[in-house]
């Protein structure tokens, strides 16, 4: 059986992408310790993952390859956590972007990353949806803003031959 | 008339227990607003920060390690004691007259105690320490603070002299002295070099406009962390601020790293840019510590008496260093 690392591939692609779409910011594959959080934060969580579709036979191809192996259709979801505190600022066209402008920011051009994500080619991406940003919203205690959006993907699960 | 004497009460035990400190009173700088009511980066009242203020700290928790695992923020507590504010608003730095942005104790002012010093510069002899392009300079030690004889060159002449050495401060995040002259002796900078020793690894705070006190000592208490380049800082004079602002030199990184050497482990230079104005201009310096803070944050006000304020704290901050050695 291939040795395949397909999960922690995808979860690295998109924290790579956003790393290199968003320099001012902190991206997290796990919530950070509180005393070593820093912020703006983006915070990708996964939060479930299971074979999402079988098909007759348990055969799948990969990619232009005619080659069937054994696989199947795996599904991931993850929650995609952006959080600005009171002090946060990045630099937008001139203007210093701060608190609820920033998390505005945020979540559009996060939401474009996502959406315009190039995987690498060792991974077969069947599906992709991004939902809509929730609990958008200011924390007065922490003084914290923040919003969290799901995102789920399928890739094929080729297990070679 | 207040019956209880809290200031002279914080004195005297401040000679029997380690309990009644000196901290440093902080407020953070409060922005300005764009027309949708959201901050922008213009700062619209400055930081308050003033050293030396006297309190007994009556501590409930100082670290909780379970909470900072658990994910909290908050690691310690403790009930903070301060002068009546009458008496708090007669100290020199929170002076009405020029000070007038202090008018009491408010939600999330911050009180910086010593958690440990890190490394005390020594001023109890003059071992260590150079004259850089004070040529004439000299130095001399009663065993407590350092006095440096600007070397008598004329009117109006500057220079630096520095203290050199290779000792680690890489948990220190707050560089305080006190500091006072003899004469009218300009007090324009001072910098750091940790790692290296040319100044692409300085980090150099410029001060607006400062004579140095010739009576009592300025109290002086900078930031010396991360963030601190973007943020600036502020020296109080009988309740007048001075602002501070800070620059780093190219290769200068907050973050260890022993592949490139660009850490701040090893301070190597404490450098301080003085110009006098006569030959008999001297400076001297004491106390001079890099230390590791304690931020409690005023959460409530217990207490607000006649006499006293009993301000309820929390402290919030603290990587852990062995964590900040490990990964920067």
């Amino acid at each position: 059986m291939a040795n395949n690392d397909y999960i922690n591939d995808t979860e690295r692609a998109i924290i790579d992408k956003l790393r290199l779409d968003f320099p001012d910011c902190h991206i997290y594959g796990q919530f950070p310790q509180a005393v070593d959080a820093t912020w703006p934060a983006i915070i990708v969580q996964l939060i479930a993952s299971g074979t999402e579709e079988k098909f007759m036979g348990n055969k799948v191809t990969f990619g232009t390859s005619n080659t069937m192996t054994t696989g199947e259709i795996y599904g991931m979801m993850f929650k995609i956590h952006l959080l600005v505190d009171i002090d946060s600022s990045i630099t937008v066209d001139g203007t210093g972007y701060k608190q609820r402008r920033l998390l505005n920011y945020l979540m559009l051009n996060v939401a474009n990353t996502i959406t315009d994500l190039a995987f690498p080619s060792n991974l077969e991406i069947i599906e992709r949806h991004l939902r809509n940003w929730q609990e958008v919203g200011y924390d007065p205690l922490g003084e914290l803003w923040g919003a969290t959006a799901t995102y789920m993907l399928s890739f094929e699960n080729y297990r070679g031959v | 008339m207040p019956t209880l004497n809290m200031s002279r009460i914080l004195r005297n035990l401040g000679y029997r227990t380690g309990q009644s400190r000196k901290m440093t009173y902080y407020r953070y700088p409060i922005y300005g607003r764009d027309n949708y009511g959201v901050e922008n980066d213009s700062i619209k009242v400055n930081e308050i920060l003033i050293p030396n203020v006297q309190g007994y700290v009556r501590t409930q928790t100082t670290k909780n390690f379970t909470i900072i695992k658990g994910g909290g923020n908050i690691v310690g507590a403790a009930n903070i004691y301060l002068p009546r504010l009458e008496t708090l608003k007669n100290f020199p730095n929170f002076d009405q007259d020029n000070n007038v942005f202090f008018n009491e104790v408010e939600g999330w002012d911050v009180l910086y105690d010593v958690d440990r010093i890190v490394y005390p510069v020594v001023t109890s002899g003059t071992s260590d320490w150079y004259t850089g392009t004070l040529s004439g300079g000299s130095f001399t030690s009663d065993g407590e603070a350092l006095t440096i004889d600007l070397g008598g060159l004329g009117a109006n002449y500057s220079g630096t002299v520095f203290h050199s050495g290779t000792n680690n401060v890489l948990e220190a995040n707050r560089l305080k002295f006190q500091i006072k002259a003899s004469g009218a002796v300009d007090f324009p900078s001072f910098k750091l070099t940790t790692s290296g020793t040319s100044s692409d690894f300085d980090i150099t705070y410029t001060i607006d406009g400062l004579t140095l006190p010739t009576d009592d000592y300025l109290s002086v208490d900078v930031p010396f962390v991360s963030g601190v380049v973007a943020d600036n800082s502020s020296i109080y004079m009988s309740g007048t601020r001075y602002p501070i602002t800070v620059t780093s030199g190219s290769k200068y990184a907050w973050t260890y790293s022993g592949a490139n050497d660009y850490y701040i482990n090893n301070l190597r230079m404490l450098t301080l840019d003085v110009s006098g104005s006569s030959a008999n201009d001297n400076v001297t310096l004491k106390n001079v510590n890099f230390y590791k803070e304690i931020e409690w944050s005023v959460h409530s006000v217990k207490d607000y008496t006649d006499e006293y304020m009993c301000l309820e704290c929390v402290r919030t901050v603290g990587k852990r260093q062995s964590i900040r050695r490990a990964y920067g």
